[in-house]
């Protein structure tokens, strides 16, 4: 697939990726990083960063971090025991419980905080429950700021050292494991000098991802962070109080942070894992000789798969309880489906989930075209080209969600080429822009897999077939990449659908989503509303994640 | 006293017998060789010798005490696998030390003896490097000296060989046989090449289809095979029936026995009276000529040794059968 020369449709493409990369990565970032070094008499330098540097973003910049480091350590240690007890002990419904993993991973942010916040609020569903079984009400338990927030960040992170580790230990050849036992070692001793060493890559990798994912977490400092401040928040607030200059400091600050931990991450990546496998016949089910199922482990297994469901289960709940605040006793209520109702009579009210659709289908198009585009001039073009592109298209992945949003609000707020000339803040596409920007490197990545993974020999096959280029790649290439594309693009859609980190600077009265209106209904004490809508957002991605799961293994096998 | 003994050994995964009422001894320091075609089942038993998989039924004894239900790290039952298992996250020195460490062996210990045992399988000089960059060969020969140095009362060998290629196979098949006899240690090895366990082993047992078809001495196996399987899954023998053996060779056999006739005992001579077959293929292999010869239909195979090929043959030769032996072996 490679040559040196371009043809006309391939300039094409190169035109599209310069224009998305330059427009809406490069000058959003150049904008943001020369608001910050302006003092606002036209003056340039790092005033702004020492006026920032007061001892609120320095606590701010503290605990962001020291955020991230506790859901790292804490996530990490459950999805290391959940992976051992699901490989190493003998446990019946194994698929089921992996596979209750998704719900976490697939749960917006937003729904996710708001599920805890019903559940484990001093008033919430547990407490309710927990009064009703003990009959009196000191148990009443205070659940916001950092608890909150971590419980929040461990539900969301685990499954990603879970998935991590899995496909770790999926490579590690059972007779590594034999052998050690047969060379004496006990089952103790085992698992810390040949398994866990081994899985160590794989748990630094998730490491690096759930620390850069938890410096950029908003959703659940902002709602239960209360007089706590962290760096997304900051930035959130002096951009509401009109600060731009601060604003774009910490948000140069926040970023700078972030990329340093992605590009580690993309170092340890391609450098450090261990080539686990070997010829010969690796056997790779690690309970295969115990007969016995294990009883403690799959009491251990059902308890956290409890509490994977249960804040799922929460939001059902509320969401078929009539209106009203969370100071009051659930239990006593009766069931309506008044919620539902509501939302799909009243148009105002059908609005949000409308817009969360047609936005997310929107930012799905963009990236379609531009993830596709790139992801083709990567796999055709010659190296150091290729580095480029990838690079930055790569970029907005290590940048915070509200950052992003920042950068396109100063980048855009006048006429601008990029923007057609007319200022878009405040305008619809801006939204379905910014998850277009967060997402690319998404597309970009699964559209490269497919590219890799086709053999070069294909295309000229069907050339010397008598095929044309555009023949070739409909009938040919196309078919081939498509599950890799769709995985991706669901994905974009998936992320967009719920996306409320960005949205929440981005939005006006008209452009509404779901996620902003879910956050304005608890804001006014409507948990119904704020519940129903987040079923049916929480219901539109679990169809979009069945869906995807189905129609891959089928697009896979079929080929 | 035997050194391991497999009593009545069976075994079902879910329903479906793997091994069926499997019976050996195995004497002090002898290399014993089971092999059999792929899939009848001697991985299962060697992992259940190690204490890795349980039997179904029977008992397994190890120096005369009943292991059974022992758990492999109480057994002291060294294995070397097929894929090497080495360590990867270790150096080959580690993985030597390994089972030493394990048994909290002192330091100067775990050093002298891994020091001692690198120097014999050749590999001294590559004791601080990574184990992925050894070759196939010195990754296998790591593998058995992790074993060998924790002194096992046995030691089980899965295929050892099968990922090397074909030189280097000899070579470490050699080396091998060369440490087993040094160190004395009792030896189970597993194979699909009988040409390996002949080659290698005091005594073989042929295993197909879960149950042992005959054992012995190499020579007493593949000069006497106890049926038709053994006949040719370890001499490659030819096999006539009743009428055929009497046409050809006037000898006259039961109706539900076979004549056994070894490759090297039969050969084409060029005679114009008598027109048995017609040589359909001739194969040069170095040291011997490798004749196919079509019988009315039946193949028939033929090695001779260069030197006593004294005609020229070619492909479509009408050609009689002459026999190099005057023993008659039957199977049933
Ligand atoms: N854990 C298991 N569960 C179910 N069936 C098994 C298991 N292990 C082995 N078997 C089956 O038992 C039979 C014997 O397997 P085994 O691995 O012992 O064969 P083998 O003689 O070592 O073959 P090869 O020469 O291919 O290594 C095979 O049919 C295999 O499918
Ligand atoms: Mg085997």
């Amino acid at each position: 697939m490679k040559k040196k020369k371009f043809d006309a449709s391939e300039y094409f493409l190169l035109f599209i990726v310069l224009f998305f990369s330059i427009g809406y990565i490069l000058f959003p970032l150049y904008t943001l990083v020369s608001s910050a070094l302006n003092d606002g008499n036209g003056n340039f330098g790092f005033s702004n960063f020492l006026n920032a540097f007061t001892k609120t973003t320095f606590q701010a910049a503290i605990n962001s971090i020291l955020l991230s480091l506790i859901t790292v350590a804490l996530s990490g240690i459950t999805g290391l025991v959940f992976a051992y007890i699901l490989h190493f002990q003998r446990i019946r419904t194994k698929s089921f419980f992996s596979s209750l993993l998704m719900i976490p991973l697939a749960t917006p942010p937003l729904i996710g905080v708001v599920s805890f916040l019903f559940l484990l609020n001093e008033k919430g569903l547990l407490a309710n429950l927990l009064e009703l079984v003990f009959k009196h009400n000191e148990l009443s338990f205070k659940f916001d700021g950092w608890s909150a927030i971590v419980i929040v960040h461990v539900y969301s992170f685990f499954p990603l050292f879970y998935l991590f580790t899995s496909s770790a230990l999926k490579r590690i050849d059972s007779n590594l494991i034999d052998a050690s036992y047969s060379l004496g070692a006990s089952k103790t001793l085992t698992f810390f000098k040949v398994i866990l060493p081994l899985l160590i890559p794989s748990v630094v990798g998730a490491s690096l991802i759930t620390f850069m994912a938890s410096m950029a977490s908003f959703s659940a400092p902002f709602i239960f962070g209360g007089s706590e401040r962290f760096l997304t928040t900051e930035i959130y607030f002096a951009k509401i109080n009109g600060d731009n200059s601060l604003a774009s400091s910490i948000a140069v600050l926040l970023t700078i942070i972030s990329i340093i931990f992605f590009i580690l991450l993309r170092r340890y990546r391609t450098g450090k894992l261990f080539d686990i496998r070997h010829k010969g016949v690796p056997r790779t089910d690690f309970s295969s000789h115990r007969s016995q199922t294990s009883i403690s482990g799959t009491i251990i297994i059902s308890l956290f798969s409890l509490m994977l469901i249960l804040p799922v289960f929460t939001l059902l709940y509320l969401s078929f309880i009539p209106e009203g605040s969370l100071m009051r006793n659930f239990l006593s209520e009766s069931f309506t489906p008044e919620n539902y109702l509501k939302i799909f009579s009243e148009p105002q009210f059908f609005e949000p989930f409308y817009n969360s659709l047609m936005m997310s289908l929107i930012a799905v198009l963009i990236t379609l075209i531009a993830g596709i585009s790139s992801a083709y001039l990567i796999a055709k073009v010659n190296t150091k080209f290729k580095s480029i592109i990838e690079n930055i298209v790569s970029i907005p992945y290590g940048i915070p969600g509200t950052v992003i949003a920042l950068s396109l609000i100063l980048s855009f707020n006048k006429p601008v080429l990029f923007g057609a000339f007319t200022p878009l803040v405040g305008t619809f596409i801006i939204i379905p822009l910014a998850y277009s920007i967060r997402n690319i490197p998404i597309l970009m990545q699964s559209s490269m897999s497919g590219f890799y993974s086709l053999d070069p020999s294909l295309e000229e096959a069907s050339f010397s077939l008598g095929a044309g280029k555009m023949t070739t790649f409909g009938k040919v290439i196309f078919p081939l990449i498509f599950p890799s594309v769709l995985n991706g693009a669901l994905l974009v859609f998936i992320n967009s659908a719920g996306e409320f980190v960005s949205t929440i600077l981005l939005y006006s009265y008209s452009t509404k989503t779901i996620s902003v209106e879910i956050y304005s209904q608890i804001r006014m004490y409507n948990t119904g509303a704020a519940a129903a809508y987040g079923m049916l957002l929480f219901a539109v991605v679990m169809a979009v994640v069945y869906v995807s799961r189905k129609t891959i293994d089928k697009s896979i096998t079929g080929i | 006293m035997s050194d391991l003994k497999i009593h009545n050994i069976s075994k079902e995964f879910n329903g479906t017998a793997v091994l069926d009422k499997i019976n050996l001894e195995i004497n002090q320091g002898e290399f014993f060789s089971i092999v059999g075609p792929s899939g009848c089942g001697k991985t299962t038993l060697l992992r259940i010798i190690a204490g890795l998989e349980f039997p179904t039924d029977g008992r397994i004894f190890i120096k005369g005490i009943d292991s059974t239900s022992m758990p492999p790290q109480k057994r002291n039952v060294g294995i070397v696998f097929q894929n090497y298992a080495l360590f990867p996250n270790m150096n080959v020195m580690e993985n030597v030390a390994y089972g030493l460490k394990v048994k909290k062996e002192s330091r100067e210990t775990i050093l002298k003896k891994t020091s001692s045992v690198l120097e014999k399988v050749l590999l001294s000089h590559k004791a601080g490097e990574k184990v992925s960059s050894l070759s196939g060969g010195e990754q296998q020969r790591v593998s058995l000296a992790r074993v060998i140095v924790t002194e096992p009362d046995l030691i089980l060998f899965d295929e050892p060989l099968s990922n090397l290629d074909y030189s280097l196979r000899q070579e470490t098949r050699n080396e091998l046989k060369r440490l087993q006899r040094e160190s004395g240690i009792t030896s189970v090895y597993v194979t699909h090449d009988q040409s390996e366990a002949l080659a290698l082993s005091d005594r073989i047992a042929v295993l197909n289809q879960g149950k042992i078809q005959q054992q012995g001495k190499p020579e007493e196996i593949y000069f006497n095979p106890a049926n038709s399987f053994v006949s040719k899954f370890i001499s490659h023998s030819n096999l006539f029936d009743s009428v055929l053996s009497k046409k050809l060779f006037n000898i006259e056999i039961n109706n539900n026995q076979k004549l056994v006739i070894l490759q090297e005992e039969i050969k084409p001579v060029k005679s114009t009276e008598l027109k048995q077959g017609v040589i359909t293929e001739i194969l040069f292999t170095g040291y011997a000529y490798e004749f196919t010869i079509s019988v009315d239909g039946n193949i028939i195979k033929s090695m001779q040794p260069l030197n006593t090929v004294l005609e020229n043959f070619s492909k479509g030769n009408e050609v009689g059968l002459s026999l190099l032996t005057d023993k008659i072996r039957v199977v049933e």
